[in-house]
């Protein structure tokens, strides 16, 4: 059952990863004329690779240096790591949501300005660029600081293994409310996304 | 730092695995509606560009979606954290796995929409 829950964990980082690799494309085109990436594309498959390598062989590895047989380290870090691919979800998910906005942000700027782009100067940064470093950074501390706290509270006598297992499953549906605000975000920006394509289509079939 | 590891303490007592396991069925319908609405919002997004260049409209990717949208009310009836896994990949995984290859195989469609409105510009089309 582990292992099945830890490919699904892989599949779902995948598939975000990917998503997230096309919105991104989407939106450099949009916003740059220019959907270029190759550099990020090769730095996200060494970045899945090491989780790849973490998530499937980490135990191990990790295992040679601190004592994981015994039942109450191992929980700890499994629960870690598994609360680590929460948090990574929640930023994926959190900069999907952000470039959709972007993309809408096009959009709806196109559809004003009479169905055109408009581009600022050559060299313009986009607004919402800094959104995903801003979002990773916050979302990496939380979770540092939340494995933190439990991990000095596992050092001192008296905390039980289900003790360290509900503490840990409670992250969980903190990143669970991200999760559920992020992808409404995304949902509620396609069905606008949607309606101003149906009206641009219109306007479109109107003028010709 | 007492505060919070009091918190944490409070949290191990009382955050049980019916707690748990209702929070996570409760969480997983919601999640997994936003799901269903954005892969149904972005397979009409596509359809609408395929009708402009003339492509067939989609069917099979609107059958497995609302096959998943049938099975998402099971949810609710997961007995177990386990049970909720293995429904929860079995729904997201489809709906994730369609979202990817929706992505894939309609890029070309969905960059038309981008060149369509970077030449409308310039060609004055309105």
């Amino acid at each position: 059952m582990y292992l099945f829950a830890k490919s699904m964990a892989f599949f779902w980082t995948l598939a975000e990863a990917s998503i997230l690799l096309f919105m991104r494309w989407g939106t450099l085109r949009a916003e740059k004329g220019n959907g270029r990436q190759s550099g990020f594309i090769a730095a996200s498959i060494g970045v899945l690779a090491l989780l790849g390598v973490l998530l499937f062989f980490g135990e191990s590895f990790l295992g040679l240096i601190v004592d994981l047989e015994s039942r109450f380290p191992r929980t700890l870090y499994r629960w870690a790591l598994w609360n680590f691919f929460c948090t990574l979800w929640v930023i994926l998910e959190g900069s999907i949501t952000l470039y959709v906005w972007r993309i809408w942000r096009v959009l709806r700027d196109a559809q004003a300005t009479r169905y055109a782009i408009t581009r600022g100067p050559a060299g313009t940064k986009p607004v919402g660029g800094w959104g995903t470093p801003v979002l990773a950074g916050a979302f990496l501390l939380l979770y540092f600081f939340y494995q933190a706290a439990l991990f000095q509270l596992a050092g001192d006598p008296g905390l039980t293994i289900r003790e360290v297992v509900r503490i840990s499953q409670f992250y969980i549906r903190i990143c669970g409310i991200f999760w559920i605000a992020f992808e409404w975000v995304v949902a509620i920006q396609g069905i606008r996304a949607y309606r101003l394509l149906k009206r641009m289509g219109e306007t479109a079939h109107g003028n010709h | 730092m007492e505060t919070i590891k009091n918190l944490l303490l409070h949290i191990g007592e009382s955050f049980g695995p019916d707690v748990y396991l209702l929070s996570t069925k409760i969480q997983g319908l919601i999640w997994s509606t936003a799901d269903i609405v954005l892969l149904l919002v972005l397979l009409r997004i596509v359809d609408i560009l395929r009708r402009r260049s003339n492509v067939r409209p989609l069917k099979w990717r609107y059958v497995l979606v609302t096959a998943t949208a049938l099975i998402t009310p099971l949810l609710a009836l997961a007995k177990t954290s386990r049970h909720f896994l293995i429904l929860e990949s079995l729904i997201c995984g489809t709906q994730f796995l369609l979202l990817v290859y929706t992505l894939l195989v309609e890029r070309k469609i969905l960059l038309s929409l981008i060149i369509e409105l970077e030449t409308g510009r310039t060609t004055k089309k309105y």
